[in-house]
């Protein structure tokens, strides 16, 4: 059964999945990250099914969704969850490249709680990321059923 | 009613006529009347003179008595006795006279005994004279009674006369007047005729001015019609259709035709020819839509091409006059060209229609490669940089200086390359992206990008001035975008000057705003001002002025799809001027 994690990253690329748990690992949350390599496996984990199956209830913190995936992508995830009564308060932050308005206008429409365009500048971006995992993960009040902070 | 003027001379010559006729009748009658009073007259003169030799007679038979009667010479008797003999003559003649005249009849009668018994008081006297001598007749003359008698008689006489010239001055005032009325009548009629002649002649002159102006009128307008027909540049021409035995049109001749008929047709000498025999080839359906024309009356407009003529024509046709003489007008119009340029725009169309649909596509291909460049290269470049300053950290001391300047390098690279894409997909965006229009604050907006410059310009001196600016109708967020760039450049090259001075205003023009952004940087040389514009055109090396050569690309494209334009002043060393303008009546621009 695996374990429970507070944070669900949905991300295709290997290198941005490297760099964004660099990037939480300054604020120690990268072993609470769990990573979804496309928009289905996300889902998958968020309704416990596929090779997520069989893990404790209760749901993430907040959902960290690139935009643009194989299968499902990001926003298709966004309007599942949003749809759904049982996730709909999950805080969802859609961390991307694009910049492009309708991606953004798109996204908020479905109900993003935040958008966040990744900048080339690691430092930049580590910045972001530090200050999306820090409010999301730990300034942020989760609604009830959410997993709790271990250690 | 309407009196032609043949009818107005008889109407006017039989009342001349008329009115003579009537005046000689009224003549005739007016003298016949006084030719009569003048009769009356003169018989009255007579009635007179016959009262009068009366009177003569009487005195005569007196005087020879008389003398008898001293004398006793028989000459005097025999006078007496002639005189005597003549008085009964008299009297009858008198009475024949007077005969319709009662009153003169009586007094007649009053005056015939008295004669009588003068003559035998006369008779007797002689008688006395014969038998007893001159004294006895002397005592019968002295009683007095014949000188009493012949004053009776006189007297009866003169009372005749009186009588008789009374009448004559009635008649003669009868005469006068028939005179006057004759006077006045023929003089009278000799005027109404006269003034009938004359209205006749009057009326009959002008009817015939009447008719000589409208015959000059329909001269003229026939002159009108002719000059129309002469000039227009529509070809016109009569024609008579001819039909075969089957009564089916098969060719027409031309009866009239205008002068640009020859230009219309390119025909010489069509006039009186058929056109079978001008053009054999001429299609069959021309002929039978024009002896459709003369059969059934009713006009066509069509366009169509006649091929021997290598014309198309746009032709108006209609029966020309009686049916029975199968006419047919024609109004014609050569659109040969018009038909060639419309087929033309047709092809134009159609060709720009297809270079739409390109455009569309092409379109679609740069938006879908601006989101895959907005999403997939950018990717690479930052893995770049992140592992990079992952690799910085991971063995800061393994590596010598040199190496970690190298690891600088790619870095810095990296970021440039990605700053080079920002820029170039705002770029993109700001050609793509649909303008929405609402009112802009410029003042407003100018604090907003200034105020984003502090980060900028801490630890410059810089001097910063603004004009009021106008509020504008354009895209906020695309004018923010040009505001942004000029200060954000002006900001960049004055980084050499203490102090920098920029200075931001506005020029109010009859239809568009002017607005500027000054600095007193180190400016450019005016024979690259048409580059400044250009997408990754500089002036400056990046070692000088970081820069991707898109931002003044922007401004333009932004300001040009606002219908303004973009133009700069500058001097190498001494600061630049950009300008832009803005309509004051927003209008869609290029771009």
């Amino acid at each position: 059964m695996a374990p429970l994690k507070r944070i669900l990253l949905a991300e295709d690329n290997e290198h941005d999945v490297e760099l964004t748990l660099a990037a939480l690992e300054e604020h120690n949350l990268a072993n609470e990250v769990v990573v979804a390599r496309d928009g289905a496996e996300a889902l998958d984990y968020l309704y416990n099914r596929g090779k997520f199956a069989g893990h404790a209830n209760g749901f993430p913190v907040v959902v960290m969704l690139d935009l643009k995936m194989p299968k499902v992508d990001g926003l298709e995830v966004l309007r599942v969850m949003k749809s759904d009564p049982y996730f709909k308060h999950i805080p969802v932050v859609m961390i991307t490249s694009s910049r492009e308005e309708q991606d953004l206008v798109r996204s908020y429409q479905l109900g993003v709680n935040a958008y966040v365009v990744k900048p080339v500048d690691f430092q930049k971006f580590v910045a972001s990321i530090k200050q999306v995992g820090f409010f999301w993960a730990i300034v942020n009040e989760p609604p009830p059923g959410a997993v709790k902070r271990s250690g | 009613m309407k009196t032609s003027v043949e009818n107005k001379i008889v109407l006017g010559f039989a009342a001349s006529v008329l009115a003579l006729v009537g005046i000689g009748w009224l003549s005739y009658r007016t003298t016949t009347h006084l030719v009569a009073a003048e009769d009356w007259v003169n018989h009255t003169y007579k009635v007179i003179a016959t009262i009068e030799s009366g009177r003569a007679i009487l005195t005569d038979a007196e005087t020879a008595q008389r003398g008898y009667l001293l004398t006793c010479d028989e000459i005097f008797l025999r006078d007496s006795t002639n005189a005597q003999a003549q008085v009964n003559g008299w009297l009858e003649k008198l009475r024949n006279y007077v005969s319709d005249n009662p009153a003169q009849l009586k007094r007649l009668d009053q005056l015939q005994p008295l004669v009588s018994r003068r003559l035998a008081i006369l008779n007797d006297r002689i008688k006395i004279r014969q038998e007893r001598g001159l004294q006895a007749v002397a005592t019968a003359v002295s009683t007095r009674e014949g000188k009493d008698l012949m004053d009776q008689i006189q007297r009866g006489i003169s009372e005749m006369h009186y009588a008789e010239d009374h009448l004559a001055v009635q008649r003669l005032k009868t005469v006068h007047a028939s005179a006057d009325i004759a006077e006045i009548v023929i003089v009278a009629g000799s005027f109404f005729a006269c003034a009938v002649g004359l209205v006749a002649i009057l009326f009959i002159r002008r009817d015939l001015r009447l008719r000589g102006q409208s015959e000059e009128k329909l001269r003229q307008s026939e002159k009108h019609y002719r000059t129309l027909f002469d000039s227009i540049d529509e070809g016109f021409c009569i024609i008579e259709m001819i039909f075969d035995d089957q009564q089916k049109p098969v060719d027409y001749r031309f009866l009239e035709i205008n002068p640009s008929f020859e230009k219309q047709t390119g025909l010489h000498d069509a006039l009186g020819k058929r056109m079978r025999e001008i053009a054999p080839q001429h299609e069959a359906h021309w002929f039978e839509k024009y002896g459709r024309v003369a059969m059934m009356g009713e006009a066509v407009r069509f366009q169509d091409r006649a091929e021997q003529l290598r014309r198309t024509y746009d032709v108006y046709a209609f029966r020309f006059g009686e049916p029975k003489y199968r006419r047919v007008a024609i109004l014609f119009n050569d659109i040969t060209k018009a038909k060639e340029a419309e087929a033309e725009i047709f092809r134009s169309s159609q060709e720009i229609q297809a270079a739409n649909g390109k455009l569309q596509t092409a379109n679609k291909e740069l938006e879908a490669f601006s989101y895959s460049v907005s999403h997939d290269l950018r990717a690479p470049l930052r893995h770049v940089d992140g592992f990079v300053d992952l690799l910085r950290k991971q063995s800061a001391e393994k590596l010598d200086e040199r190496s970690r300047r190298y690891l600088d390098i790619i870095a810095d690279s990296a970021r440039r390359m990605g700053a080079l894409i920002d820029d170039l997909l705002i770029f993109s965006r700001m050609s793509r992206m649909d303008l929405r229009r609402a009112k802009v604050a410029s003042e407003s907006l100018v604090h907003e990008v200034w105020d984003a410059q502090q980060e900028e310009i801490r630890g410059r001196r810089v001097v910063w001035k603004m004009d009021s600016l106008p509020q504008i109708e354009a895209d906020a967020a695309m004018i923010r975008q040009v505001w942004a760039n000029l200060i954000g450049n002006a900001v960049k090259y004055s980084r050499t000057r203490d102090p920098a001075e920029i200075e931001i205003g506005c020029n109010e023009e009859k239809c568009e705003f002017v607005f500027f952004v000054r600095d007193n940087g180190v400016g450019f040389d005016m024979q690259y001002v048409d580059k400044l514009f250009g997408v990754f055109q500089r002036l400056h090396r990046s070692d000088e002025f970081e820069g991707t050569g898109i931002g003044l690309a922007n401004v333009r494209r932004i300001v040009s799809r606002h219908g303004g334009r973009t133009w700069a002043e500058g001097k190498v060393g001494g600061g630049a001027t950009f300008f832009f303008s803005l309509p004051k009546t927003p209008t869609e621009g290029k771009g």
